[in-house]
C-alpha cells in the first residue's frame, strides 16, 4: 500500500514539476487565487479584473461577489476623525485600513489622501456606508458643499445646493440597483424637500434622472422645521429614514418667531421617518413618558437612534441625565410602540464621564458603542459595552464589561463615525459604472469623467442680472480669445472648464459661481454648446475677435 | 521508525521528516489520515506532490505555531506576528506557489491564510501591468477588450 502511494506521488510529482518551471501562475488552483481576491479591497479586484482572461472571469460572477463581500472585514468600519473644536482642520484625509475592522482617518502625511480639500470641512455622519462631509466653501449665495465620499473606493461626489441639510443617502428600494443612489436633501427654511437621484446607468437614466420635490402633508400641526438634530445622524431601517428633530424653528404657522428662538420640539413628534418605497412622512413620539413640551428637561438631546445590529430593528439609546444608565429601546413597527429592550448599566465613573454627554455611535456584534467627549483628565473615548443579547434584561442590574478601544487613546480630541454598512457602498462601487451627465430637473448633476468628481448644482434662480455687466464682458473677451478658446475647447469637462475660467479669468469668484455663470454662458447666453450627453465636443459659438493679438487687446 | 508520538512524513523526493503529532496534525489532512487509520501513525506518510524543501518549510511554520498554541506564554502573540512576517518575506514567488499549494492541499488554514494575504498585499495597489510583471502573467486581452473594462470602472484606476 506504501509503496503504491510513494510510486504515484513520485510520478506526479514530476509532471507537476515539469508543468510548474514554465508558467507558475497558471497552476494556481482557482479556489486559492479565489482566497486570494477575496481579500483585496475593492478597487483590486476590479484591477485584477484587467489582468487576463481567467483572472476577470473568476471576479465577475456573482458567487465571487458575494463571497468578497462575506469576506471583506470592511462591512463594519470605525472612522476616526480629528476634530479641532468641532471643525476639522486637516486638508487630506485618507482612510486606512488599521486593524480587522478599523479605518482610521489619518492627517496629511499619508501619501495617497482619499479626501484632498483646500477647504477646513466637517464629518457630518455616515449614512448608507457613505460618508457625508461638509465642504467649507466660501460662496456669496450661501449655497453649500458636500462631498459624499466612499470609504471602500475612496470615490467622492460633490454636491451643491442651496442652503439645507442632506437628510440622508439611500438606494433606491424600487429599482433595488446600486448604480444609483437618492439623497433627501431638505431647505432651512421651510418643510420643502427634494429627492435627488445620483447616478444611474444608462438604461435608468430617462427613468428616474430628476430631482422630485417632496411635501410632508400628512404631518401636521405645530411650527417645524423637522430638521435632524446635529449630532445625531439619520439612519435607515428596512428602507425607511428616520431621525431625531432638531429643536430650533425656522418658520412658524403661528406667524414667525423671533430670531435664534429656542424651543424644543413636541415629543409626539420628535421623530421624523421618511418611507423611501412610499415616499411618505410620517411622525412618531419618542419612548417614555412624555410632556406636551419637553422644556425643563429636554430629553430629546439624548436620545440616539441606532440600527440594532443588521437584525432590521430600529432603536433609541436613552442616556440617563445622572446615572451611568443607557435605557435601549426598540421599535415595534406592527403595533408602532417602544418597547424598552435593555437597560445598560455603565459601571463607570460618572464625575469623569457624565452619562448625559453620552453619544452612543452604532451596534456591532451585540455590543454598543458609545463615545463621550475627552475632558480634562483623560478620560473619555470610545467605549464598547457589551449587551448580552438574551431577551429583556429590564431593570436588571447586570455587570457590563466594557472596553475602552486603544485607537482613542492618544489623541485629544477625536470624533467618530462609524460607518456600519460600508458593505452598501461596497456593492455599489463594484458594479459601479460611469456616470456622464443627469438631468436633475431645476438642479443639474455634471460628473467630471477624470477627476471622479460629480458636481450637481442649483440653477433654480439663475439670473443674468445676478452679476455684472463687467463680468459678462470679461467671460466674452475671454471667450472671444484665441487663448481663452483653445483652453476651454481643452476641457474634459464642465467643471474643469469652470476651473480654467477660474484661474485665468474670473479668480474673485468661488468654483460654485462660476459653475452657476457657466450654466448661464451655455442655456441663457448660448456663448458656448456642449455634447447633449456630455461635454465634448465643444463649440464657441462666440466669433474669434483678433487671433493674433490675444484676449488683452480684444477689448 | 518513528517513536510513540511523532509522526514520519515523507516527501515527493524522498525526504523523511520525523515530526512531533502535534505538529503535524496542523494539517488537517494528516489529523484526518491519523484519526481514520492508526497504521499511519506508526508508519511513514507520504506527502503527495510536496517536495523535501517546501515541507521542511511547512515544518518550520507548524512547528512555531503548534508550541505556540499549547504555550502561550513562551512564544506570545506578538513574536508570532513577527515570525509570520518573517516567514512570508524570505520566500521566493516560486516557493510562494508551492507553499500555498500545499497549504492548501494539506489543509493549514492558518498558514493558507497568511500566504493568501502575502499576495493579496503583493496585488493591493499596483496597477494591471504591474501585477502581470510580479506573477509572469500573459496578457491576453485584446485592446478593446482592455479599453471596454477601462471604460466600465473608472474608477478604479
Amino acid at each position: 500500500m506504501e509503496t503504491i502511494l510513494s510510486c504515484f506521488s513520485w510520478l506526479r510529482n514530476i509532471a507537476l514539476a515539469l508543468t510548474r518551471r514554465r508558467v507558475p501562475y497558471k497552476h494556481l488552483p482557482d479556489e486559492i487565487l479565489l482566497q486570494i481576491f477575496t481579500k483585496l479591497p475593492a478597487k483590486s479586484v476590479i484591477r485584477c479584473r484587467c489582468v487576463c482572461q481567467r483572472w476577470k472571469a473568476l471576479t465577475s460572477t456573482p458567487g465571487f461577489l458575494e463571497l468578497h463581500q462575506k469576506n471583506n472585514n470592511m462591512n463594519r468600519s470605525i472612522i476616526v476623525n480629528q476634530w479641532e473644536s468641532h471643525r476639522c482642520f486637516n486638508r487630506n484625509i485618507s482612510i486606512s485600513f488599521e486593524c480587522s475592522s478599523i479605518y482610521k482617518v489619518r492627517d496629511e502625511s499619508d501619501d495617497c489622501p482619499i479626501l484632498k480639500s483646500s477647504y477646513p470641512h466637517k464629518f457630518l455622519y455616515s449614512s448608507s456606508g457613505f460618508l457625508i462631509v461638509l465642504e467649507e466653501f466660501p460662496t456669496n449665495t450661501g449655497s453649500q458643499h458636500y462631498i459624499l465620499l466612499n470609504p471602500a473606493t475612496g470615490q467622492k461626489v460633490r454636491l451643491i445646493t442651496p442652503p439645507g441639510s442632506i437628510y440622508g443617502i439611500f438606494f433606491d428600494p424600487l429599482v433595488k440597483d446600486h448604480h444609483q443612489y437618492c439623497v433627501l436633501w431638505g431647505e432651512q427654511s421651510s418643510s420643502r424637500y427634494k429627492l435627488l437621484v445620483l447616478g444611474g446607468s444608462e438604461e435608468s437614466q430617462t427613468k428616474t434622472s430628476s430631482s422630485r420635490e417632496l411635501h410632508n402633508d400628512d404631518v401636521v400641526d405645530g411650527p417645524v422645521s423637522w430638521q435632524p438634530r446635529l449630532g445625531t445622524p439619520p439612519v435607515i431601517v428596512n428602507d425607511t429614514l428616520y431621525w431625531m428633530v432638531g429643536c430650533r424653528y425656522a418658520t412658524s404657522k403661528l406667524g414667525t418667531l423671533p430670531e435664534g428662538t429656542r424651543l424644543v420640539h413636541s415629543c409626539k413628534q420628535s421623530i421624523m421617518a421618511f418611507n423611501t418605497q412610499t415616499e411618505k412622512f410620517s411622525a412618531t413620539s419618542h419612548p417614555g413618558p412624555q410632556d406636551q413640551w419637553c422644556k425643563e428637561d429636554p430629553k430629546h438631546l439624548r436620545m440616539h437612534l441606532l440600527e440594532m445590529d443588521d437584525h432590521g430593528i430600529l432603536c433609541l439609546c436613552e442616556c440617563a441625565k445622572l446615572e451611568p444608565l443607557i435605557n435601549i429601546w426598540i421599535y415595534e413597527n406592527s403595533r408602532s410602540l417602544w418597547i424598552r429592550r435593555h437597560a445598560v448599566n455603565l459601571d463607570i465613573d460618572v464625575r469623569h464621564l457624565p452619562s448625559s454627554k453620552i453619544r452612543p455611535v452604532a451596534f456591532i456584534n451585540g455590543e454598543v458603542y458609545a463615545q463621550w467627549p475627552i475632558g480634562a483628565h483623560g478620560w473619555g473615548g470610545l467605549y464598547a459595552f457589551n449587551l448580552m443579547l438574551n431577551g429583556t434584561t429590564t431593570k436588571a442590574k447586570r455587570r457590563y464589561f466594557d472596553r475602552r478601544l486603544e485607537m482613542m487613546r492618544e489623541e485629544d480630541e477625536k470624533s467618530v463615525i462609524i460607518i456600519t454598512d460600508v458593505k452598501k457602498a461596497l456593492d455599489c462601487a463594484v458594479d459601479q459604472q460611469l456616470v456622464v451627465k443627469q438631468n436633475l430637473g431645476t438642479l443639474q448633476l455634471y460628473i467630471g469623467k477624470n477627476e471622479k468628481l460629480w458636481n450637481c448644482i442649483n440653477h433654480e434662480d439663475c439670473n443674468l442680472k445676478q452679476y455684472h455687466k463687467a463680468t459678462w464682458d470679461q467671460i466674452r473677451k475671454f471667450l472671444s480669445s484665441s487663448s481663452g478658446r483653445s483652453a476651454i475647447l481643452a476641457t474634459e469637462c464642465r467643471h474643469e472648464a469652470a476651473i480654467v475660467i477660474k484661474t485665468t479669468c474670473l479668480k474673485e469668484l468661488a468654483l460654485g459661481e462660476i459653475l452657476r455663470i457657466l450654466y448661464m454662458v451655455i442655456n441663457m447666453k448660448r456663448w458656448i454648446t456642449h455634447h447633449q450627453s456630455g461635454w465634448q465636443p465643444v463649440k464657441i459659438v462666440l466669433a474669434e475677435t483678433n487671433p493674433d493679438s490675444g484676449w488683452a487687446a480684444a477689448s | 521508525m518513528a517513536s510513540k508520538g511523532n509522526l514520519t512524513l515523507k516527501s515527493c523526493n524522498g525526504k523523511e521528516f520525523i515530526v512531533e503529532e502535534k505538529v503535524a496534525v496542523m494539517s488537517t489532512t494528516i489529523k484526518n489520515m491519523v484519526d481514520v487509520d492508526d497504521s499511519f501513525a506508526q508508519g511513514v506518510i507520504p506527502i503527495i506532490g510536496v517536495d523535501g524543501k517546501i515541507l521542511a518549510k511547512l515544518i518550520e511554520y507548524c512547528k512555531e505555531h503548534a508550541e505556540a498554541d499549547e504555550d502561550e506564554e513562551v512564544k506570545s502573540e506578538e513574536y508570532l506576528k513577527k515570525f509570520d512576517e518573517k516567514f512570508v518575506d524570505e520566500l521566493n514567488l516560486n516557493d510562494l506557489y508551492d507553499l500555498l499549494k500545499a497549504s492548501n492541499y494539506l489543509e493549514i488554514t492558518k498558514l493558507l491564510n497568511l500566504l493568501c494575504q502575502k499576495v493579496a498585499s503583493m496585488i493591493k495597489g499596483k496597477k494591471p501591468e504591474e501585477i502581470r510583471r510580479i506573477f509572469n502573467i500573459k496578457n491576453d486581452f485584446t485592446p478593446e477588450e482592455e479599453e471596454e473594462i477601462n471604460r466600465q470602472n473608472p474608477w478604479a484606476f
